[in-house]
C-alpha cells in the first residue's frame, strides 16, 4: 500500500471527519516517515479511545499494572535522553569556551601587532 | 464558643468533589484507560521541551562561533600577514627596541607557559573524561542493545545504528576534544594564520558532530518510546476489544443479538477493528 492508497482508505473509513481531515493534512504535508506514522497512530488511538469507553470491565488491575510498567519504562528512556542531552550541553559549553579562547588569542594577536608596529 | 467543625467522612468528601468536578474530569476518573492516555500525551510535551532546549543551545553556541569566525575572517584577509607568532614578536622586540625586548620575552614566556598549562589541564580533563565515558558508554550500550532486541527493523535502523555506535562515538569525541584543546592552545601560543585556521576547522567540525549526536540521541529515544508505546497500545486495545466482545455476548444473550444495544455494540466492534487495521497498515508501509 502506498501513501495515496492509504489516504483513500482513510477517506472511506468511518472515523470522525475531524480526525480524517487531520490525518489527510499530515499525509499531504509530510513524507511517510517515522514521525509522520507516529503522529497518525496517535490520532487513530484518540479515535479508538472514544470507542466503547463506557464499557466497564470486571477487573482493572491488568490495565493498572500495564500502565505502571509503561510509565516506568518511558521514564527510564526519558532519563536516558536527558543524560545524553546534558552531555551534549556540557560539550557545547566547552566548545563555546574554546571558540572564546580563539577569540581572545586573536584579539591578543591584534594587540601584539599594534604593539610591534608602535615599537618599530 | 464555636463548635469545631467535624471532619467530613471520606465518602461525603468524595460526593462533594464529584459534584464539583467537570464532566470530562469525571469521565477520566471513571475511565481505567485515562491514566495511560495522559502518560502518552505527556511524551509529546517532553520531546518538544527537549527539542527546544537543544535548538536554543545549538543556536547560542553557533552564534558565538559565527561571531568569532566573522571577526577573524575580516581581519585575517586584510591584516593576515600581520598576525605574528609569539616568537616573531619577541624577535622584533629584541631587534628594534632593546628595552622592550625583555618585556616581550617575558610576555612570550608567559604565553608559552599559559599555553602549556592549558594543554596539560585539558589533556588531564580529557583523559579522565575518556575513561568515564567509555565505561558509562559500555554499560549503556549493553542495556540499550538488549532493550532494542529485534526492534532494528528497516524503519528503526537509524536509531539502532546510533545505539550500536554510541560508545564508539563518545570515545572518538573524547579523543577529538583533547586534540582540539591542543590546537586551540597551540594557536594561543603561536598566533599564526595556519594555527588559527586549524583551530577554527576543528571547532566547526566538533560543533557539527555534537549537534548530530544530540539529534541522533533524540531520534533514538523517540524510537525506543515508540516501540514501548506500540506494545502498550496493543495491550490496551486488546483489553478494550475483549471487553467489547464480552459485553456484546452478554447483551446478545440477555436481550437478543438484534436488540438496539447489541446492534450498537456490533457497530462499535466494527469501528474498533477498522481503526486498529488503519494503525497496523502504517507498520507495513514503506516510507
Amino acid at each position: 500500500m502506498n501513501k495515496q492508497d492509504y489516504i483513500a482508505k482513510i477517506k472511506a473509513s468511518s472515523i470522525s471527519d475531524e480526525k480524517k481531515n487531520r490525518i489527510i493534512a499530515i499525509l499531504e504535508k509530510n513524507e511517510l516517515d517515522f514521525n509522520t506514522k507516529e503522529e497518525i497512530k496517535d490520532i487513530l488511538q484518540e479515535e479508538i479511545d472514544t470507542i466503547a469507553s463506557d464499557i466497564a470491565g470486571e477487573d482493572d488491575s491488568e490495565i493498572s499494572s500495564e500502565t505502571e510498567a509503561f510509565s516506568g519504562d518511558v521514564a527510564k528512556i526519558q532519563a536516558g535522553l536527558e543524560e545524553d542531552m546534558a552531555y551534549v550541553e556540557k560539550e557545547m559549553d566547552d566548545l563555546e569556551g574554546m571558540a572564546k579562547d580563539v577569540d581572545k588569542a586573536f584579539e591578543q594577536s591584534q594587540i601584539d601587532t599594534l604593539k610591534a608596529q608602535l615599537t618599530k | 464558643m464555636t463548635t469545631p467543625e467535624k471532619p467530613m467522612p471520606d465518602n461525603e468528601m468524595e460526593k462533594e468533589m464529584s459534584a464539583s468536578m467537570a464532566p470530562e474530569a469525571m469521565e477520566a476518573k471513571n475511565d481505567p484507560f485515562a491514566k495511560g492516555r495522559e502518560r502518552m500525551a505527556a511524551i509529546g510535551g517532553f520531546f518538544s521541551k527537549m527539542k527546544e532546549k537543544a535548538a536554543s543551545m545549538s543556536k547560542r553556541v553557533g552564534s558565538t562561533i559565527s561571531r568569532v569566525w566573522g571577526k577573524t575572517k575580516s581581519a585575517s584577509g586584510e591584516v593576515g600577514a600581520a598576525i605574528f607568532s609569539g616568537d616573531e614578536l619577541a624577535k622584533r622586540g629584541a631587534q628594534f627596541v632593546g628595552a622592550k625586548a625583555e618585556q616581550a620575552d617575558a610576555y612570550v614566556t608567559e604565553k608559552v607557559d599559559q599555553g602549556a598549562k592549558f594543554v596539560a589541564d585539558k589533556t588531564v580533563e580529557g583523559a579522565k573524561w575518556v575513561g568515564d565515558k567509555a565505561e558509562q558508554g559500555g554499560e549503556w550500550i549493553g542495556e540499550k542493545a538488549e532493550q532494542l532486541g529485534n526492534f532494528a527493523e528497516a524503519t528503526y535502523e537509524k536509531g539502532a545504528e546510533f545505539v550500536s555506535t554510541k560508545a564508539e562515538q563518545i570515545k572518538d569525541f573524547a579523543q577529538d576534544k583533547v586534540e582540539l584543546a591542543k590546537d586551540v592552545a597551540f594557536y594561543a601560543k603561536e598566533k599564526t594564520a595556519e594555527n588559527l585556521a586549524k583551530a577554527k576547522a576543528g571547532i566547526e567540525n566538533r560543533y557539527n558532530k555534537i549537534k548530530a549526536f544530540g539529534e541522533n540521541a533524540m531520534m533514538s529515544a523517540k524510537i525506543e518510546i515508540a516501540r514501548r508505546k506500540e506494545a502498550y497500545r496493543m495491550k490496551m486495545n486488546d483489553i478494550r476489544q475483549r471487553r467489547l466482545q464480552a459485553e456484546f455476548e452478554r447483551v446478545s444473550q440477555a436481550e437478543s443479538a438484534t436488540s438496539a444495544r447489541a446492534e450498537e455494540l456490533r457497530k462499535q466492534k466494527e469501528k474498533l477493528a477498522e481503526a486498529l487495521g488503519l494503525q497496523n497498515n502504517l507498520n507495513t508501509m514503506a516510507a
